[in-house]
């Protein structure tokens, strides 16, 4: 045949498809899958998959909600709910050198207007000697306030699932006896102001009074969620802790409010809570399941905890404030926002229980879906239509006992067998590949040793005999071509059975640990419960696409064997 | 014709099939049980002569033809072919001896046979079945030059496939070739078989009921052309037919075979204006004919019964439970047809019987 | 009045190729106790006349225009439900071409041939036993074949219990195809002789369909010769034997080999039948004819009535009148 003829047939071919609406889809379908396959760096974040798992510090960094349901469901509900986003946010950077007399003035004019008044009835000389002095007291030569104000604008039906924080920090100092603050505010919409930092301290007054912060080693701090790594420094022979440089921390509210609400400790709850509960004439009763978001977005009045007062739209005001004080000859401490954000829906598929971006190995999925099947079942098909084509075209005792073998080989109890290999063998998944076309081969071959035993009776081929034709060239030449298109179908339609097997075996947890793979997304939604949790876009989109893989290459296999089977042209 | 030289003598050739045997068989070992297809025939097919084998459904025309070509295994006999010097300088490289210009094909190895399959064909019954569906006419023609190495490049070869084409009158050849198989009418079909027969120059042609299949209107035609390609190419044909009339028109002798016997040979127009043997009797008798009196009368035919299995050959003359003249004359026969096969016996020159009442 | 008579008619395939028109414009009579053989090359459209005459067309096919009026009654009109009660087996039988080889290979003769029987004739199991023996009697057959499977019975006995199936209810007419295609010459003469036997006794109705003249030749008193679904000359059997008017039945005739007589050249008829999708303008035959004219190859020739009971539709015969 020459190239002219293969057009000819390739022509033919699509002219045939195109009366076969079910070819055409599954033709589509497949041509869909395999540009996400060839694509997927570039739908997505590869590095998503490449960390997978066992690498909770890159999914912690990507600060993404937890079993979160994709975006689109807003589209489907008539109560719609906030998108994660990251938020708008405001800094401001203050500092006083206490070295500088005017900075000194100032602090003391803010903190201690008594001494300022005497101060400044003193003369120049007194005044700068007594400075002087008061700077070697105060235990510190900086005075560093950093403030950062996140604003999210509330207009969902729902309320987010958090709003959190991302700042970058240090160095911080953390002497005994130095008093370094962090003062957190939330202000609603209505007004009412909560101070999320816990402590007996004056709500107005100035910045720069460490008396309005916590104390960042207030043992209280912990018990609220807000903890900050600290190591130690050895600054002129001493040990010192500190928050040093660059420490990322991240201040979430749910957090927060959920460990303030489990810690039961009325000491602690009502300071933090008490305005927003007085103001709702509401009281928390131990054991009662809040959730801290809907309570903190919702209207204040009776049955705000549990969000029946409807939510309350408008600006959320979340103010961080740090005051950090630096010793002489201390580095200064940067702070900044790296990222503020409100949780909600995500993405197109959702997350999972650790936040991962279920898109990403959905995209992902693809590839080894088709790796696997079509990998597995081409070469399944090729050893089986050999294997069935020696047999029946021999005949004879070699029929026999090929076929006998192969009788023997399809009984064995494929699902078991397959396990117990997968178990010892499975952890790569060219193992699985392997396994599962040890066992796909025998599928084809009864079936292609009848079609040989069939055309081999037609009388072409004995008149091919008669001109002296060999063997080889009867089978290659004369045999084969008829069963090409069965051969075909058959490939296609066996894909969908190895996608299917490796799916299960994952689903079992016998996959490749280092691979994502659908069956694999299922069997860690099996294991953590996600039907249970509702989390619904966690198993329904990789089961979808092994259903809907195995159905691109059904339709494909059916066009084809309606196309290229013999039986059915004429 | 009987003046001419053999080219082919069939002696004593038993074809038997193997009746698959059940498990209790294999076991019980029990002796393997045989389909006597063919059962110990002997003829000679003269050079250039149209040689007939007659007879009913099943009683091993084609396994005659087949095991000539050695397509079927031979059980026993001997079926000795005279080919040309070329081809025995050929079989020779092959090793395989010859006995004074003589080859017996029951004895080559059938993986031999690839030299003489140049000088022996066949053309089958059945045009819709005997060509490859998927092979245009051309590639039909042309695997038959690969194979043997005729022609060296495609060009050579395509100039052969031309012309045997137009040999067997199917124009023009350059739109012929392209067609495949379902493109063509089961006439043009069965050209392309006696293309694919004829276009390696072969000596002897086994056409097995080549007309069979075609209607009436076409029938003509095709034996017409098989005269026409006998003349020009020099060709032998043994014509296997069922339809002694057709037999009549096209071939020189007849041999009517009976369940896996020839029971009678002769000169065509004799053995169907004097048949001798009780079944060739029958056999003629039966034939019907566009005759309108003829529905005036019912067509005697002189014959009991119905063919058995090839597989139970009944003893002695395996025809006697149908024979009429052994009904007859039970009393004188009684000792001899249900006993002893009867022998082939030339009773006239050129006409041979296998019956005891001739003899 | 006729037993039969077809008008007209028209049965055409509708397949996705294009409309198979194999029965074009058909029209015939059959008197009571006659024997019309039709015969005709492969693929004329003989099987479908007799199928539309049983109501019986295959989809995609349906009888597109046309009557067949069977005793009065014109078949054309019934239900399905009332063929199935009325007509057929009961007053039409067929024996299907390939008929024997279409025996229901899990029942035994008995059960094969008493169903009709009992459903039909409302016979008892017993009733239907002896009534089944007689019919294997008739058709020559030994009764204890009745406890046979079909795979246990040779060709011809087959073929005769195909036989005896349309004989069981007694009907007026028995549309025969191809009875004896595919049996052995032998076995052949016999059926034929069986036929004969039966039509001598009981003088039934008979539409004898086959594509070899020489066994309409045995039985038939009157013949029509179709060709790509029309008739082309019909007439007594002698006459189209001895007096054929139609080319192409006169080049049938000669392509016959004949066991008696001088060996004649054989005739032979070029080409193919035509495909009955785009069958060609005027006469069907004339790509094929040797005689035709340029009025062939456009106008559509008559039935013209040529002799007593003999019409032939060919413009060679209408030129000389
Ligand atoms: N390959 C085979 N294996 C077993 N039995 C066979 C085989 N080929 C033929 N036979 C049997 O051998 C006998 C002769 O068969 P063969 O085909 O030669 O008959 P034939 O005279 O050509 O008949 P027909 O006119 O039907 O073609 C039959 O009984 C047939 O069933
Ligand atoms: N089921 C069908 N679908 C489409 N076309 C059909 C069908 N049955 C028959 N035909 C066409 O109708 C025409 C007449 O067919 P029909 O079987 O009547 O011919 P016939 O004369 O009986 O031939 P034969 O001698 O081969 O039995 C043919 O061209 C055939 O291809
Ligand atoms: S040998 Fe006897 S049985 Fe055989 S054919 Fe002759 S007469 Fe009949
Ligand atoms: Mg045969
Ligand atoms: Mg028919």
């Amino acid at each position: 045949m020459n190239y002219i003829e293969i057009a000819k047939k390739i022509r033919w071919f699509l002219g045939e498809l195109r009366r076969m609406k079910i070819g055409i889809l599954g033709f589509a379908l497949l041509f869909i899958f395999v540009s996400i396959a060839v694509a997927f760096p570039y739908l997505t974040n590869p590095k998503d998959v490449e960390y997978w798992s066992g690498h909770t510090e890159y999914w912690e960094e990507r600060m993404l909600p937890k079993l979160a349901p994709p975006v689109w469901v807003n589209m489907f509900s008539s109560t719609k709910s906030p998108v994660t986003s990251d938020l708008k946010y405001q800094e401001n950077l203050q500092m006083l050198d206490m070295y500088n007399p005017d900075d000194l003035k100032t602090y003391l004019k803010e903190l201690d207007p008594k001494t300022f008044e005497a101060l400044q009835k003193l003369p120049e000389d007194m005044q700068k000697k007594a400075l002087d002095m008061l700077k070697d007291q105060l235990g510190f030569r900086y005075l560093v306030y950093y403030e950062a104000t996140v604003k999210y604008t509330f207009t969902e039906d729902l309320p987010p699932r958090d709003i959190v924080a991302e700042l970058s920090l240090g160095p911080i100092y953390l002497y005994s006896g130095l008093k370094q603050g962090l003062r957190v505010e939330l202000e609603r919409p209505d007004g009412i102001r909560m101070v999320l930092t816990p402590g007996i301290y004056p709500d107005t007054g100035s910045v720069y009074d460490i008396n309005r912060y916590t104390d960042i080693t207030d043992p209280n701090l912990p018990k609220i969620g807000v903890s900050f790594i600290t190591t130690t420094a050895n600054i002129s022979g001493t040990q010192v802790k500190v928050i040093p440089a660059n420490t990322s921390w991240v201040f979430s509210l749910s957090d927060l409010i959920n460990k303030l609400l489990t810690s039961s400790d009325p000491g602690l709850i009502n300071p933090i809570l008490g305005p927003l509960l007085s103001a709702a004439n509401e009281t928390l009763v131990p054991g009662m399941k809040v959730d801290p978001l809907t309570m903190i977005t919702s209207k204040s009045g009776k049955g705000m905890t549990s969000g029946a007062t409807g939510p309350l739209h408008g600006d959320y005001v979340l103010k961080i404030m740090f005051l950090v004080r630096v010793p002489k000859d201390h580095q200064l401490p940067e702070l900044h926002v790296e990222k503020a954000r409100v949780l909600g829906l995500y993405g197109l598929m959702g997350t999972d229980y650790l936040g991962r971006d279920l898109w990403s190995a959905i995209i992902y999925g693809v590839r080894w879906a088709l790796i696997i099947g079509i990998t597995v079942s081409v070469i399944s098909v090729i050893i089986g239509v050999l294997y069935g084509t020696i047999s029946g075209y021999l005949g004879g005792k070699v029929d026999s006992v090929m076929l006998r073998i192969a009788q023997i080989w399809y009984s064995l109890p494929v699902l078991p067998l397959l396990i117990i290999l997968a178990y010892f063998f499975g952890q790569n998944i060219w193992n699985i590949v392997w396994i599962l076309i040890v066992f796909g081969w025998v599928g084809m071959v009864f079936t292609v040793r009848s079609m040989v035993l069939q055309i081999k009776e037609n009388v072409y081929i004995e008149a091919a005999r008669a001109i002296g034709a060999s063997s080889w060239r009867i089978i290659t030449r004369h045999v084969f071509p008829q069963i090409l298109p069965y051969t075909f179908a058959s490939i296609a339609l066996s894909v969908p059975g190895a996608i299917l097997a490796e799916a299960g075996l994952s689903f079992l947890g016998l996959g490749d640990p280092a691979l994502v793979t659908w069956g694999k997304i299922l069997h860690e939604a099996e294991l953590n419960g996600a039907l249970l949790k509702g989390a619904w876009w966690w198993v329904l989109p990789p089961g979808l696409g092994i259903a809907l893989v195995g159905m691109t290459f059904v339709f494909i296999g059916y066009a084809l064997d309606k196309i290229l089977n013999p039986r059915l042209i004429r | 014709m009987s003046g001419e030289q053999p080219i082919l003598e069939v002696r004593d050739l038993k074809v038997w099939f193997p009746l698959r045997r059940s498990i209790k068989e294999i076991l019980a070992r029990a002796p393997v049980r045989y389909v006597h297809a063919v059962d110990g025939i002997s003829f000679d097919v003269f050079e250039g002569e149209t040689f007939c084998l007659v007879g009913e459904s099943g009683c091993g025309k084609t396994t005659t033809g087949k095991a000539i070509l050695r397509l079927v295994d031979i059980y026993s006999g001997s079926v000795r072919y005279r080919p040309t010097q070329l081809t025995l300088q050929e079989l020779e490289a092959h090793g395989v001896s010859n006995e004074d210009g003589w080859v017996d094909i029951a004895k080559i190895h059938p993986k031999k046979m690839k030299p003489l399959r140049k000088e022996l064909q066949i053309v089958y019954q059945d045009p819709y079945g005997s060509l490859d569906p998927r092979f245009r006419v051309k590639d039909t023609l042309e695997e038959p030059l690969i194979i043997h190495g005729i022609g060296e490049t495609p060009e050579e070869r395509e100039e052969l496939i031309v012309k045997a084409l137009e040999d067997v009158k199917l124009v023009p050849p350059e739109d012929i070739m392209q067609r495949y198989p379902h493109q063509l009418s089961g006439g043009q079909r069965q050209r392309v078989a006696f293309a694919r027969a004829v276009i390696l120059n072969p000596r002897l042609v086994v056409t097995d009921e080549p007309v069979s299949m075609l209607d009436v209107s076409i029938r003509a035609e095709i034996l017409e052309l098989m005269n026409e390609l006998q003349k020009t190419r020099r060709l032998t044909y043994i014509f296997i037919t069922h339809d002694l009339a057709v037999a009549r028109y096209v071939c020189n002798r007849i041999a009517v075979m009976y369940l896996g016997k020839i029971v009678e040979i002769a000169e065509a127009r004799e053995l169907i204006d004097e048949p001798l043997h009780p079944y060739t009797k029958a056999l003629v008798a039966a034939i019907p004919e566009p005759d309108p009196s003829n529905k005036e009368k019912l067509r005697e035919v002189p014959i009991k019964g119905e063919v058995p299995s090839a597989a139970e050959i009944p003893p002695g003359c395996r025809f006697h439970p149908r024979c009429v003249a052994f009904e007859e004359q039970r009393e004188r026969l009684k000792d001899l047809c249900p006993v002893k096969e009867p022998p082939l016996i030339e009773v006239k020159p050129g006409h041979y019987v296998a019956c005891w009442l001739h003899r | 009045m006729p037993l039969l008579e077809v008008k007209n008619l028209k049965t055409y395939f509708f397949t996705l190729g294009g409309v198979v028109k194999a029965v074009d414009n058909v029209s015939l009579t059959l008197e009571r106790g006659e024997v019309l053989g039709i015969a005709g090359e492969s693929g004329c459209g003989k099987s479908t006349l007799a199928w539309s005459i049983l109501g019986l067309v295959p989809p995609p096919g349906r009888i597109v225009s046309g009557s067949i009026v069977f005793d009065g009654i014109d078949i054309t009109k019934l239900s399905e439900q009332e063929l199935r009660s009325k007509i057929r087996w009961k007053r039409i039988s067929m024996v299907f071409q390939g008929a024997m080889n279409a025996l229901t290979p899990v029942f035994t003769v008995e059960m094969q041939l008493s169903e009709p029987l009992i459903i039909h004739k409302g016979m008892t199991k017993k009733e239907a036993r002896e009534e089944v023996a007689r019919l294997l009697r008739m058709v020559g057959l030994d009764e204890t074949i009745m406890k046979r499977y079909p795979h246990e019975l040779s060709g011809g006995q087959k073929q005769r219990v195909v036989i005896a199936m349309a004989l069981a209810l007694d009907p007026d007419l028995v549309i025969a195809d191809e009875p004896t295609t595919a049996l052995d010459v032998v076995i052949q003469a016999q059926i034929l002789n069986l036929m004969k036997e039966l039509q001598w006794k009981k003088k039934r109705s008979i539409i004898l369909i086959t594509h070899d003249l020489s066994i309409i030749a045995e039985l038939a008193d009157r013949v029509a010769i179709m060709y790509a679904g029309k008739i082309v000359e019909m007439g007594p059997s002698s006459e189209i034997f001895t007096n054929p008017q139609h080319p192409y039945t006169q080049l049938l005739l000669k392509a016959i080999p004949r066991l008696r007589g001088p060996i004649e050249k054989l005739a032979y008829i070029p080409g193919t039948p035509p495909d009955l999708r785009i069958p060609p303008p005027g006469c069907r035959f004339a790509p094929r004819c040797p005689f035709a004219m340029d009025v062939c190859r456009k106008d559509e020739p008559e039935m013209v009535k040529v002799g007593e009971n003999h019409y032939v539709a060919c413009w060679l015969t209408q030129k000389g009148r």
